[in-house]
């Protein structure tokens, strides 16, 4: 029941912005960060700092102290870095995180998605998947068609390398043609996609929306000793 | 030489890291080491971040800057909520209901309010965009997609009424193929800048 | 300035006589004989020939020696004239042009310049640039009072005064060299206006100092160096040389610098212009609106949710990606191992719930036990509640992973473990505890497309044996399809459509269903709205007049 009220009365604050920004909005969402803060604090002190950079020290073996010695330095001089005499220091342990997200990043865009993705497309020209695949074949193909054509267009709409006129220097240089029909169909093609998206998100919403809803409905209830 | 070495560390690991795509099996115990340096740098980054939050925030009690009493509310609940954490545990129930019962409603309802925000706006899209290609597609699949959510539209199996359903479901999927390839496309520029050194998000430039 | 007499000096005869049937018109007066610095200017008119010639005959080299001039005494004979002076006279006569392209396209230039400018225009920049000299005229005489305030005495000498000493050598007036200077000047000739030009600097020089004409001897006498500070070289006076009022240089401005400088005298008017005091209107603003579009999604739902309405089946068909995730939940063997990877914040628990709920129950009538692992903070919770809300908190055994922060490095560093199944003497206790025989399946919980696209990027590059499914919110579902089409995922299940397709089966949920589907509509009908009649949106500020 406790815990009821101070979930109504959270929904009631911060519901309350549609009216307009008042104090209870606010307190309600410093109320929120304070306690998010709070816990991603202790979740990272029980989960990460403690298993990775303390345990090792205390009840490992010598072998494992000495491996835990370079995390350790990486860590301390992070810290050290975050006092400006000292900011030079935090740049190792950056290069280090910003090396090894670069790295995932490269592997997982090359082969998780350009490579994958591409050959979905070609693939959908596959004669056998015409012929295999439910419905009628010239479906297929009109899809296979649509396909291509849209992801050449949305990757057109992103191109955005000029080249001079060659014939004359007084104009300024512009996409070439093919190009810019291409982009043309694409920015169809992206706003489908997008249209797509917002319906999704307004979903999204509105299903929360439904459930603050329910909530209040049934917590009046209860409290009214009703259903 | 000051500026070396960060660039030399940052290549290395982004390095052995791709290696570690081709080459996994001999190279996962180093992969692995790096990876777990990495989470715990990341958390304790977290930390320090956290850290700076509460410095703001005291700051602004002490000065009594505009705004204090929120300062005061947040700084209350950070305390409340790590002592609870660290006496308590974080399987109590009472701390697991204390965390969950705020940020439930707080953040469910601020969802709530994007529902409306959203059909609120939803009035001016033509006004304000104009009647582009884009923003005409962008109504057009939007009332599609939401047509298609009611689960009214029914049509007989194999029949030419479902095919052409199917065909209309799978527009958005073209467009958003497109979206997908050119962000990684770019993820993959931007990793490869920062690997060869031309961007230092680390400084040193 | 060196002051040697001129007494007892031989004049020099510089050039040959008019022999060659050269006029013998002097169209230049006695003192432009006299004029060393046109002399120097003109050496390199190829008159060198006739130095040359003429040094062997004793006659001194350039500049001319003032005071063999000066000793000649009165009534004496023009020198002779030297030939290259001759030659610049002859085309001074013969010549229109004879200024030069130089001379002339200045001239040109200045005509044109004149002819675009604006007598107006002309007139306030004028006034402008007087009132800037004033001032520095006002700042010069400050400083040329200080510097006279510092002076001993000294006398002033003014580099006119070799000009004026032949001038009363030879009783020439001032006024009568200024007559014929000015007479001179009407002319075209280079040399005319290089006259004209130190002609005008020597007058002004005069006008500004009269007396200090009388007061120079007429004679006059070498003075030997010495180091005494009276007889060093004397600091030129610059009061005495410079003009009272130096003509104030002309602006030449275009005419798009005009405009310009137009439309900044209007905004610095507009500025300081008075403007009556304005109230807000408070008419229609945005979150009146919002407000309105608020009261009424919340009277439509709440309708749709507690109305009693005669309960009706859901209707509703699943789509084969959702199908898909539900046959593979229900094709789970009780020995399987299976992945919960949570990656969803506390608002999106409600939806997630709703599509997760079912599953869960399924695989929990299959499978005894599973792994989770979190990428967000509070997805250890969620998961808990989730299971609270489900009834499978005996039911189903949960090995905590832990929490990874990076949802690029927790999916990297687990698919490169589990694939090649070692295990570091440094790790973490709770990542040891990760079972040694394959995965049977992965299934993501997320609620954003970023956490599930990066672990379907690193499972299906580093692990692509092991099946993968996702469970998101609406929101991600169309940014997911793709990667389903590609078959990088086996099933994929997100939004209310999908969740009414697995109620359909398990639970039921049809006042949830009812008041979706009343949203909708009302979104349709707004967006139906906005195609049909585009409508302005209110300004955040409407100000009124009074």
């Amino acid at each position: 029941m406790v815990w009821g009220v101070v979930g109504l009365l959270l929904t009631v604050m911060i519901l309350s912005y549609l009216i307009g920004d008042n104090f209870f909005f606010r307190f309600a969402a410093y109320l929120f960060v304070g306690v998010t803060a709070g816990f991603m604090t202790v979740l990272i002190i029980k989960h990460l700092v403690w298993p990775y950079f303390f345990q090792p020290l205390i009840s490992g073996t010598w072998h494992d102290r000495l491996w835990v010695l370079i995390p350790l330095a990486l860590a301390i001089s992070l810290v050290v870095s975050q006092f400006s005499r000292w900011s030079v220091v935090g740049r190792v342990p950056l290069a280090f995180l910003a090396g090894l997200t670069a790295a995932i990043t490269i592997g997982g865009a090359v082969f998780g998605t350009i490579i994958p993705q591409l050959r979905a497309v070609v693939e959908a020209f596959d004669p056998v998947r015409w012929y295999q695949s439910p419905g009628r074949p010239w479906v297929r193909i009109a899809e296979a068609l649509v396909m291509l054509i849209g992801v050449v267009g949305t990757l057109s709409y992103f191109h955005f390398g000029l080249r001079r006129r060659q014939d004359s220097d007084t104009q300024a240089p512009e996409r070439p043609r093919v190009i810019q029909t291409l982009g043309k169909v694409g920015e169809v093609f992206i706003g489908v996609a997008l249209g797509a998206v917002f319906a999704g998100v307004f979903s999204t919403a509105l299903l929360a929306m439904i459930d603050r809803i329910m909530f209040i409905g049934q917590f009046v209830s209860r409290l009214f000793g009703g259903r | 030489m000051k500026k070396i070495i960060p660039i030399m560390i940052g290549s290395a690991t982004g390095l052995t890291i791709l290696t570690g795509y081709f080459f996994q099996a001999r190279l996962a115990p180093v992969l692995g080491l790096l990876i777990h340096w990495g989470i715990a740098l990341v958390g304790l980054a977290g930390l320090i971040g956290i850290g700076y939050l509460v410095k703001t925030h005291l700051t602004r009690i002490m000065r009594k800057q505009k705004g204090a009493f929120y300062s005061v509310v947040v700084l209350v609940a950070f305390l409340f909520t790590v002592g609870a954490g660290l006496i308590l545990s974080m399987e109590n129930r009472f701390y697991r209901d204390w965390v969950l019962n705020i940020q439930i409603p707080v953040e469910t309802s601020l969802l709530a309010i994007l529902a409306v925000v959203l059909l609120s706006v939803s009035l001016y899209v033509i006004r304000t965009r104009g009647w582009t290609p884009m923003s005409v597609g962008f109504l057009v699949s939007a009332l599609i997609s939401l047509i298609f959510n009611l689960r009214y539209l029914q049509t007989q199996p194999d029949s030419i009424g479902e095919e052409a359903l199917h065909f209309i479901q799978r527009l958005p999927l073209v467009g958003m193929r497109g979206i997908l390839i050119g962000m990684a496309l770019g993820g993959l520029i931007v990793g490869l800048r920062v690997l060869l050194a031309f961007d230092r998000p680390y400084g040193g430039d | 300035m060196c002051q040697a007499s001129l007494a007892g000096v031989e004049p020099i005869h510089l050039t040959e006589s008019l022999d060659n049937g050269q006029d013998d018109r002097d169209l230049l007066p006695q003192a432009d004989a006299d004029l060393p610095s046109l002399l120097e200017s003109l050496k390199g008119d190829d008159d060198l020939s006739d130095f040359s010639a003429h040094e062997g005959e004793g006659q001194p080299s350039l500049p001319l020696d003032i005071e063999a001039l000066e000793g000649e005494g009165e009534g004496e004979p023009e020198p002779d004239v030297p030939e290259w002076l001759n030659r610049i006279r002859q085309r001074a006569q013969t010549e229109s042009d004879s200024m030069g392209e130089i001379t002339q396209k200045i001239t040109a230039a200045k005509d044109s310049l004149g002819d675009d400018k604006e007598e107006s225009q002309r007139s306030e920049f004028n006034s402008l640039i007087k009132k800037i000299q004033e001032v520095d005229d006002q700042s010069d005489n400050d400083h040329a009072k200080a510097e006279e305030s510092n002076e001993s005495g000294q006398p002033e000498v003014t580099d006119a005064d070799w000009l004026r000493r032949i001038r009363d050598k030879y009783h020439l007036s001032p006024d009568t060299d200024s007559q014929e200077s000015l007479n001179e000047r009407t002319g075209d000739s280079l040399l005319q206006w290089l006259v004209s030009l130190e002609e005008g600097g020597n007058q002004i020089a005069e006008a500004a100092d009269p007396s200090k004409t009388s007061e120079l001897p007429e004679d006059t006498h070498e003075v030997d160096i010495s180091p005494a500070v009276s007889e060093t070289t004397q600091e030129i006076a610059l009061e005495s040389k410079r003009p009272s009022k130096q003509k104030a240089p002309e602006l030449s401005v275009s005419r798009e610098e005009q405009v310009g400088a137009d439309q900044l005298a209007a905004i610095i008017i507009d500025e300081k212009a008075p403007r009556p005091a304005r109230t807000p209107d408070t008419g229609f603003r945005p979150h009146n609106i919002r407000f309105l579009m608020g009261l009424l999604l919340t009277v439509i739902l709440s309708m749709a949710l507690f109305l009693r309405t005669p309960s009706d089946s859901l209707r509703g068909t699943q789509q084969p990606n959702s199908l898909a995730l539900m046959n593979w939940a229900e094709s789970l063997s009780a020995e399987s191992n299976l992945l919960l990877v949570l990656d969803y914040q506390a608002g999106y628990s409600a939806e997630i719930e709703l599509l997760a709920k079912p599953i869960l129950m399924t695989i929990a009538e299959g499978t005894r036990e599973v792994s989770i692992l979190y990428t967000s903070p509070s997805g250890g919770l969620l998961f808990h509640r989730l299971l609270d809300k489900a009834g499978l908190t005996e039911g189903l055994g949960v090995i905590d992973l832990g929490y990874y922060p990076m949802e690029s490095y927790g999916a990297y560093g687990f698919a490169n473990q589990a694939s090649s199944k070692w295990q570091l003497r440094n790790q973490p206790e709770f990542s040891k505890n990760i079972p040694t025989d394959p995965f049977g399946g992965i299934l993501i919980l997320a609620d954003a497309y970023e956490g599930g696209v990066t672990w379907i990027e690193q499972f299906s590059t580093l692990a692509p044996d092991t099946p993968i499914y996702v469970l998101v919110t609406a929101q991600a579902g169309p940014q997911l399809t793709p990667y389903w089409e590609s078959g990088q995922i086996r099933g994929l299940a997100s939004g209310m459509p999908d969740a009414v397709g697995f109620d359909n089966q398990v639970v039921t949920l049809p006042s949830h269903w009812r008041a979706y589907q009343a949203g909708v509509i009302v979104m349709i009908i707004v967006l139906t709205i906005s195609l049909l009649f585009p409508i302005q949106q209110p300004q955040q500020h409407q100000w009124g007049k009074r």
